[in-house]
């Protein structure tokens, strides 16, 4: 390659001009060349310059709001996920363990800070993993070997929620009732990334005796069981939901079941939702 | 065809001279950004009004090119605005500057949704339909915009004028449109290799007269 079409590689992927396989050439030697990667950011740099050269249009001034509203949406929904319901079963219980030792009021306060706050969410899980690491080392007898086992669970489900719900990219389908749900509702969320995601439910109807409610993803082509639950006494549930394979639903279903004995969601249906972006 | 600028009027920006002819007013308006991105990242809804008021009407301006449509630029401009503010960690000021960045997010954002949209309308057509509207441009007042990017526009635009102009239609197809060079020879029935060199030596005089801002 001589250096002239070196250049024009470059240049031309900077403006976005090169069909796939030139492209992926291109990135193969920004990759592998520091001179030709420094080149490339030159040529980006000048490349977006270029938008400047439009004539300016002025913008409806109604759409000043309409993004600001959307971005306050987006806000709530994010803030929405911190109280994550999951988190609100692990405060309990790491709040009960923590009385056992000493400073549940401590460890409450940090949970509801938690709760309140997303952008101190990462720093505050990775503070309890530590105080969680702290009481485990300290548990030394036959029958803390269960709360052991409990703590590194609840701390599992832990971070593999807060995974989910700091996935930016995460699905949510809102869950309706249906005639059967006699006005329940809920939310649910799914980390393609993380291949889990998280169902919360409230005002369940009560179940009948020996049954559970199953959770039912359904990606169009295939219905599978993403787990089952029993919800509080109030009907409220929430739960971390998982399948074996690489999943991405399209529906989600919950309904009552048998453990074990359906290959599907069964009438009543009590809720359902279609995941959008 | 007709050309999508052809007889269009440069707008004017209303601007303070005495900011505009300060010798730093890239790297002050840097300073803003990256102060703004700063504040966006720890939840400050403050800051995203504010790099609204100095840049929707270039973002929305950028993507109105692109898409020639003034409802799917508006969505454009909201989702620019609202993925900024909900991953503004995006930004990583180590790899270049705010406007660039936030010029290249939006160019992205448009032609996606030209494809996704048209699935490849007919660039004639779409082409007139933005001349059509750039004739009915309105002068503006942007003081924001201007503060942000007042001297460094007038640069730019005056950099591609004086590009001969078949190398300047090269780069305006490449980055407004979005299309390849295969595409852009087929276009204007230009050799692929005439269409490549004209890319390079156009992307060569901009570097030499815009370059090392960062």
């Amino acid at each position: 390659m001589t250096s002239e079409e070196r250049d024009g590689l470059l240049a031309a992927y900077a403006l976005g001009s090169l069909s796939g396989p030139e492209a992926n050439a291109v990135e193969e030697l920004a990759r592998s060349d520091p001179a030709a990667a420094s080149q490339l950011a030159e040529y980006q740099e000048v490349a977006d310059l270029i938008a400047l050269d439009t004539p300016l249009q002025r913008a409806d001034p109604a759409l000043r709001a309409r993004v600001l509203r959307a971005a306050r949406q987006t806000e709530r929904s994010r803030r929405r996920r911190v109280p994550i319901p999951q988190l609100l079963a692990i405060a309990a219980l790491l709040a009960a363990v923590a009385v056992a030792v000493g400073w549940g009021v401590q460890l409450q306060g940090e949970l509801d800070t938690l709760r309140e706050e997303s952008a101190a969410l990462q720093v505050a899980v990775a503070s309890d993993s530590r105080r969680i690491d702290v009481l485990d080392r300290e548990l030394v007898s036959g029958t803390e070997q269960e709360l052991r086992n409990a703590l590194a669970q609840v701390k599992n489900t832990h971070q593999r929620s807060v995974a989910i719900l700091a996935d930016p990219d995460v699905s949510t389908a809102q869950l309706v009732s249906a005639q059967a749900g006699h006005g329940a509702g809920g939310r649910c969320v799914w980390s393609i990334a993380e291949n889990a995601g998280v169902l919360i439910a409230q005002a369940l109807p009560p179940l009948p005796l020996g049954t559970l409610y199953e959770v039912w993803l359904d990606d169009g082509v295939n219905v599978v069981s993403a787990g089952t639950f029993l919800p509080e006494a109030e009907g409220d549930a929430q739960l971390l939901i998982e399948v074996g394979v690489p999943f991405a639903p399209r529906f989600v279903i919950v309904a009552p079941t048998q453990p074990g004995e359906a290959d599907g969601p069964q009438p009543p249906i009590v809720l359902s939702g279609d995941f959008t972006p | 065809m007709a050309d999508a600028h052809a007889g269009s009027e440069p707008v004017p920006l209303r601007f303070d001279r005495t900011e505009a002819t300060r010798p730093q007013d890239a790297a002050y308006a840097q300073a803003i950004d990256d102060s703004l991105m700063e504040r966006m990242a720890i939840g400050d809804g403050r800051a995203l009004e504010q790099l609204y008021d100095r840049y929707h009407i270039l973002v929305y301006s950028v993507a109105l090119r692109v898409v020639r449509d003034q409802m799917l630029a508006e969505d454009v401009v909201q989702e620019v605005f609202v993925r900024l503010w909900r991953r503004p960690q995006a930004y990583d000021p180590a790899r270049g500057r705010f406007l660039s960045w936030l010029m290249s997010v939006t160019r992205n954002r448009a032609i996606d949704e030209v494809r996704r949209v048209t699935r490849r309308l007919r660039i004639e057509d779409r082409r007139e339909d933005a001349a059509e509207q750039v004739r009915s441009t309105d002068r503006l007042d942007a003081p924001e915009l201007a503060a942000a990017i007042g001297d460094e526009r007038r640069e730019v635009r005056a950099a591609l004028a004086s590009l001969p102009q078949e190398q300047r239609r090269v780069l305006e197809l490449a980055y407004f449109d979005g299309l390849t060079q295969s595409e852009i020879a087929t276009l204007t029935e230009t050799p692929l290799g005439t269409v490549k060199t004209r890319t390079r030596l156009a992307m060569n005089r901009l570097r030499q007269r815009l370059g090392g801002r960062s």
